[in-house]
């Protein structure tokens, strides 16, 4: 089993933007009292030895930030002592060397000594301090402003997914280790405070300066702060089926000071138990609205937390994990985290049970005998061949399995095979082929994750591997080095900071015109004009693939443009777009309007009904659920209430329903 | 379960604030009105945790002084990780006298939170820890922290 990795304990942390431990090994005593005497003043701790064997017991006592060696030096030189070094010193992994000499000046021996010592810069003696300094702070400054130790934090957490066991403190220890992660990686964040039982408070700040906050007692979710606080709790009441329109309308009248919870419960109109279950559904319409795309910053405070009710169990997360997996996290966001896991098998953990509720959660109905495929030892590649097996459910059933520690991925890189190469290389083509630039780096990101900008380019050619010998591969492979290429030259000869700006300009313009557009979209669907509102829809799905509404109005087109002849497979496709649609997203009139079309198209008229009723007393303005109404009332043909075939939260909703006196 | 408390101490234009408890959405910042002192100490030593309300409320409340110097004391790991990373948690004004540093024994299991002060542990843009610190059983404790992120708040300011 691979154990976490530690950070290093410096014993003399020095954390500004001056001061690194400093050594200098030379054996000219003026010349390294003049070294010391500089960089001491520049604000540096330096230390000078004179010979080899005086830095090596220095270094097996303390931490250096830097170590500047003569080539040439009395036993040994200087190369051989880095080598030394780096063999002999367990710590070193975090020093910098660099080399300096008077009498070494070929630009050939400079360049082959840097390459056998992996030393960061040779210096020409004489050499002015600016040279060194400016070397030093050059370094510095990348450091500092690559976000390398946040990568590094973020991709151990992720290591997780290649361990079979990892302590609760270990767990903890590594949610404390973060700062800065994606919107996107907080259900599994969520998911690894629940598992270790813990009690406290998760802090998140967005890049607005926004903060939220989600309270665990004992592992369960009891309290989720968000700044919207608008949960729709009477569309909840309503379209849940535990409160009929015209209670609600009642209670509201009710001007008395007391909870809308507490007058219905005190009304009988509405059991606590039920209210509690909606409750629950508020915190996860909350939780669902931390989980944003783009970054946030987490702290973890274990503290004592008095015991909520009601709260979220490991069981009911498991429930809205998949919520949120389905309708938050995107493919490509997916397809980009496993990507250095693609050819890897998936196995099993001892966590693995049969009956465990993730297995049956949609996406892992849809994918026909996936336990026995994982059982077979196959990986993402794999998966990804097999007839009637989409890329969207293979991507977020596994990240669902592995959320709950269900799989990990074996800890064996798979050396590919000329057959498994072609596949890994046309696959990485086909991913790459019609992205952008910015785009190619965004897939990579977790491959590069921790990685310096110089080492990016072979760290991608790690991931494609040698150069085949097949022709036709050949050429596909050349391709996508021109891509890395590219992207790499592309993003070199462009700032961060204008990046950064372009982007995010570039973001909230086209959310803007998003939002418009499935507007105009719902206009054209109410028009029945299907085919124009697809055509929008599309066009949204382009431009900004998380625009709310977009997923409710594209079912309700596709649904208006159902092909008799291949109806199966088109709700198949429906119910995919429906499963993802945020659990936000589900309390406005649109969307049990659009689920009762989809029961109609499947034959289901009584819950169809029961849909458009819903959607028409959340809004008794939308004329279309009035219609569909008046269309089944004419039809005569709602068959009567079979208890057995009724959607199961209808029937457990009838039992909890109270009715009034 | 402890609620906020605060021990307020005027001496002249000195004041010192004892807080402790938990800084959540219960928290009253209302009566710690803080303008008019010259010198504002706040012990933060009794605080067992915040949450994002109290996170809210602190950056409201210090962000509405306006001439005072502030000091932070013994600001336990909760409040340490605020200043590292909410913006207007440690406002430009404020200063930290001494703040804990948890640490770790892997074989014993001890913990200990070791008071770093200003000019003796740690000053502008530097950090010198203890040379040692040992558990009950003098066994070697190591810092339970990752130091390039619990010290950042020392960079920019002390």
């Amino acid at each position: 089993m691979k154990t976490l990795k530690k950070v290093p304990f410096n014993r003399y942390l020095i954390v500004a933007e001056v001061g690194f431990k400093i050594l200098v090994i030379e054996d000219d005593a003026h010349l390294g009292a003049s070294l010391r005497e500089a960089l001491t003043r520049k604000g540096h701790f330096v230390f000078h030895v004179m010979k080899p064997e005086e830095a090596l017991q220095l270094m097996t006592k303390q931490v250096f930030n830097y170590v500047l060696t003569d080539c040439l030096l009395p036993q040994m030189t200087g190369i051989d002592l880095i080598k030394k070094i780096r063999q002999e010193i367990p710590d070193e992994s975090t020093t910098k060397f660099i080399l300096m000499s008077g009498i070494y000046t070929d630009k050939t021996f400079q360049n082959e000594a840097l390459s056998e010592t992996g030393a960061i810069g040779f210096l020409k003696k004489p050499f002015q301090l600016e040279e060194l300094d400016q070397y030093i702070v050059k370094v510095q400054t990348v450091s500092a402003t690559s976000d390398s130790l946040q990568e590094s934090a973020r991709k151990n957490l992720y290591e997780i997914f290649e361990k079979e066991k990892v302590s609760p403190r270990e767990k903890r220890k590594l949610i404390e280790s973060l700062e800065e992660v994606d919107g996107y990686d907080l259900p599994f964040i969520y998911s690894l405070l629940a598992e270790t039982k813990t009690s406290g408070h998760l802090n998140i700040f967005t890049e607005g300066g926004v903060v939220s906050g989600v309270t665990f007692f004992q592992g369960a979710i009891v309290g989720v702060d968000v700044e919207d606080q608008s949960t729709f709790l009477g569309h909840m009441l309503i379209q849940s089926g535990y409160l009929a329109p015209q209670d609600l309308k009642e209670i509201l009248n009710d001007k008395s000071p007391r909870r809308i919870g507490q007058k219905l419960i005190e009304a009988s109109k509405l059991s606590p138990h039920a209210f509690d279950m909606i409750l629950n559904e508020q915190m996860n319409v909350r939780l669902t609205r931390t989980i944003i795309d783009g970054k946030v910053r987490v702290n973890f405070v274990s503290t004592e937390v008095e015991e909520i009710s009601p709260s979220i169990d490991s069981d009911q997360l498991t429930e809205y994990l998949h919520d949120w997996v389905a309708s938050k996290i995107p493919l490509n966001w997916l397809e980009s985290l496993y990507l250095m896991w693609s050819g890897q098998k998936i196995l099993k953990s001892s966590q693995w049970k049969d009956e465990h509720a993730v297995l049956k959660t949609s996406f892992l109905k849809r994918l026909k005998n996936l336990p026995e495929k994982i059982t077979q030892g196959a990986n993402i590649n794999e998966l990804l061949t097999i007839e009637g097996y989409d890329a969207i459910s293979i991507y977020k059933a596994l990240h669902l399995l592995l959320l709950k520690g269900l799989i990990i991925f074996s800890s064996e890189k798979v050396s590919l095979d000329a057959s498994a190469q072609k596949q890994h290389v046309k696959k990485l083509h086909d991913q790459i082929n019609n992205k952008e630039s910015s785009e190619v780096l965004e897939l990579f990101k977790e491959i590069l994750a921790s990685k310096h900008e110089t080492e990016w380019l072979d760290e991608l050619m790690k991931f494609i591997g040698p150069a085949p010998q097949d022709q036709d591969v050949l050429k596909l492979w050349k391709s996508v080095k021109d891509k890395f290429d590219r992207a790499l030259r592309i993003h070199w000869s462009e700032t961060d900071t204008q990046v950064t700006s372009i982007k995010k300009e570039d973001n909230s313009e086209r959310k803007i015109k998003a939002i418009r557009m499935v507007d105009e979209s719902k206009v054209q669907l109410q028009l029945n004009r299907y085919a124009k509102a697809m055509e929008i829809l599309n066009e949204v799905a382009k431009i900004f693939p998380s625009a709310a509404g977009l997923r409710v109005c594209k079912a309700w087109g596709q649904l208006g443009l159902v092909d008799p002849n291949k109806k199966v497979f088109q709700l198949k496709e429906i119910e995919l777009e429906l499963m993802q649609v945020p659990p936000d997203e589900r309390y406005d009139a649109t969307y049990p309007f659009v689920m009762g079309l989809y029961q109609k198209a499947k034959g289901d008229f009584v819950n169809a009904r029961k849909s458009f009723e819903k959607s028409q007393a959340i809004d008794p303005s939308f004329i279309a659920p009035k219609r569909e109404l008046s269309m089944l009332d004419s039809a005569k043909n709602t068959p009567k209430q079979d208890v057995f075939n009724m959607d199961l939260k209808d029937v457990v909703a009838g039992f909890f329903k109270k009715k009034a006196g | 379960m402890s609620k906020f408390q605060c021990k307020v101490d005027r001496q002249g234009p000195k004041l010192t604030l004892q807080l402790g408890g938990i800084i959540d959405e219960d928290a009253d910042f209302a009566p710690l009105a803080i303008n008019g002192a010259h010198e504002v100490k706040i012990d933060l030593d009794a605080i067992k945790s915040i949450n994002s309300c109290g996170i809210r409320e602190w950056i409201k409340w210090i962000g509405a002084n306006s001439s005072a110097k502030v000091i932070y004391a013994k600001c336990p790991k909760v409040i340490v990780d605020q200043m590292n990373m909410v913006d207007g948690f440690l406002p430009a004004f404020a200063q930290v006298e001494s703040f804990y540093v948890p640490y770790y024994n892997e074989d014993s299991g001890a913990e200990k939170n070791i008071l770093f002060r200003y000019g003796v542990e740690f000053k502008e843009g530097q950090v010198q820890p203890p040379s040692e610190v040992k558990d009950e059983t003098g066994n070697t404790m190591e810092m339970d922290i990752i130091e390039s992120k619990y010290f950042k708040f020392i960079k920019s300011k002390v």
